[in-house]
């Protein structure tokens, strides 16, 4: 009896491939019984996200015959006679147990070491609990998957520090300002750069948002994305003795906000910092606006630089945390010697 | 049989409580204005930091600039009422020994310089006119001052020095 997983991830096929093989939420209930209907796999989790459709199948029959029937689950969506596409794999015993430890503790995933994916494989999880389509095997690989993700997270680095330039603005504020509840902030262009940085600053509670465009139409449509407030190109530079937060990416060829611009109105702030996100090539913010008391300036390359660097300590600890995850695949799933993982360990 | 309860001097006996809370008081002023002091120094490290884009895990445990200036001010506050009431306890004592809430004795115009400073310090910061990197400046060369010059005043003193 062994845990075996076929699926497509981001890293082996293009989105073309992992739509059409994608399960909706209301198909896997469904899908799951189907598959156990067959007889060959006693136990499966379907797990279907934006960069990775998996199906999960444990039994009785050898590996060779649960990995047939989790492709066929997995490739139910293409029509019959269509080829399989590239990009399918399986893994089988504890390299399916390693394969599972690695996809929850986000060493699998598009941004090395996010947490997301272990929120979605607990709810593929829970489907499939509620399906009552687990059984010893799962069960047990899936609340060890958990416990290893937990324990991965605590031991090594590999989650420390944020790896996307928006993610990375938004961190900034946090070190400059106390709550972001409370920070307003103002988006100058309507580009998609700008919409991330926004969004990033709103997911994390910012209180409102304006944004203003040479193109007020723009400026319309972006702030009823966002659910803000548009503002006159005309008006912006006297919403800086208010907002704590500017996201500039403008295609102007020359600076937007300059010291001639910024520093008659800072006295109206009475000292309140702000933040100044320049995502825009050429640059929108002079500079020299960052030796302002109270002004904190990071253009795009300071913030790639800080996501690269928090890369790299997170690449870092990969051996480690790969060295954690073979160990404990090593350990048996369940005590009686027949349900051991059928394959050894790889070297 | 002792009387339990023997009938003490017609004068007030506070005189000497008074001055250990004078010294106690400005002691606790002092500690809370150098608490501010760290205060101020990690709100400087915490902007030193973001203006240079370093990645500092020190820096990343600390709080945020709004918090850390906030902090400060409190603590500023706090030392400076704390001065004011041991100041007061203190002219209440001398006025009992010498007549007077007030001689030209080096430590007494030496507190009062600082007392003068902090509080114009206060005001500067309420009226926005010292914030940031220069208010936190300015709360770390005060409480430099204070410690400076501290044991200096306090020897050539002759009421705190006898």
């Amino acid at each position: 009896m062994s845990v075996v997983v076929v699926g497509v991830s981001h890293q082996t096929a293009p989105v073309e491939v992992r739509e059409r093989l994608a399960f909706g939420e209301a198909e896997v209930a469904s899908a799951l019984s189907r598959l156990l209907a067959d007889g060959r796999a006693g136990e499966a989790v379907i797990l279907s996200t934006c960069n990775r459709v998996e199906v999960y199948v444990a039994g009785d029959a050898g590996p060779q015959a649960l990995v047939a029937c989790a492709r066929e689950c997995l490739l139910q969506s293409l029509p019959a006679g269509e080829p399989v596409p590239a990009g399918v794999y399986s893994h089988e015993g504890t390299r399916g147990v390693e394969h599972l430890f690695a996809v929850a503790s986000g060493l699998d995933s598009m941004v090395l070491g996010e947490t997301e994916i272990l929120g979605q494989l607990k709810q593929a999880y829970d489907r499939a609990l509620q399906a009552r389509a687990t059984g010893r095997l799962l069960n047990k690989a899936f609340q060890r998957a958990f416990n290893v993700a937990k324990q991965i997270r605590t031991e090594t680095s590999i989650q420390r520090g944020t790896v996307s330039v928006s993610s990375v603005a938004v961190d900034m504020a946090g070190r400059i300002f106390e709550s972001l509840k409370r920070s307003d902030v103002l988006v100058i262009g309507a580009g998609d750069t700008g919409e991330k940085a926004a969004r990033a600053m709103l997911s994390r509670g910012a209180r409102t948002v304006r944004v203003t465009n040479r193109s007020p139409e723009r400026a319309t449509a972006l702030a009823e994305v966002l659910g803000g407030e548009a503002i006159p190109f005309e008006a912006w530079p006297a919403e800086l003795e208010r907002v704590d937060i500017v996201i500039s990416s403008t295609s102007a060829p020359h600076y937007v906000v300059d010291q001639a611009v910024l520093k008659p109105r800072l006295a109206a702030r009475h000292g309140q910092p702000l933040l100044l996100v320049d995502l825009a090539v050429p640059r929108d913010i002079d500079p020299a606006v960052n030796e302002l008391d109270g002004v904190f300036l990071f253009n795009v390359d300071d913030l790639q630089t800080i996501a690269d660097e928090a890369r790299r300590q997170r690449e870092a600890e990969i051996d480690r945390c790969l060295a954690l995850i073979r160990e404990r695949a090593q350990e048996p799933l369940v005590r009686h010697p027949g349900h051991l993982p059928s394959n050894p360990a790889p070297r | 049989m002792p009387a339990l309860d023997t009938r003490g001097p017609a004068e007030p006996q506070f005189w000497q409580g008074l001055a250990s809370l004078h010294a106690s008081v400005t002691l606790l002023a002092y500690g809370t204005l150098g608490l501010a002091a760290l205060a101020a120094t990690m709100h400087l490290t915490q902007i030193h930091d973001l203006k240079h884009r370093k990645l500092r895990a020190f820096s990343s445990f600390l709080p945020s600039v709004q918090r850390l200036e906030r902090v400060t001010t409190w603590l500023v506050v706090a030392g400076f009422a704390l001065l004011t009431v041991g100041s007061m306890f203190g002219a209440g004592w001398l006025r009992h020994e010498k007549g007077t809430a007030f001689i030209a004795d080096p430590k007494i115009i030496w507190t009062a310089v600082v007392w003068l400073g902090y509080a114009a310090l206060l005001v500067a910061h309420w009226r926005g006119v010292r914030t940031g990197r220069r208010f936190a400046w300015s709360v770390v060369g005060a409480f430099a001052f204070v410690m400076l010059t501290f044991w200096g005043t306090n020897l050539i003193s002759p009421i705190h020095h006898p």
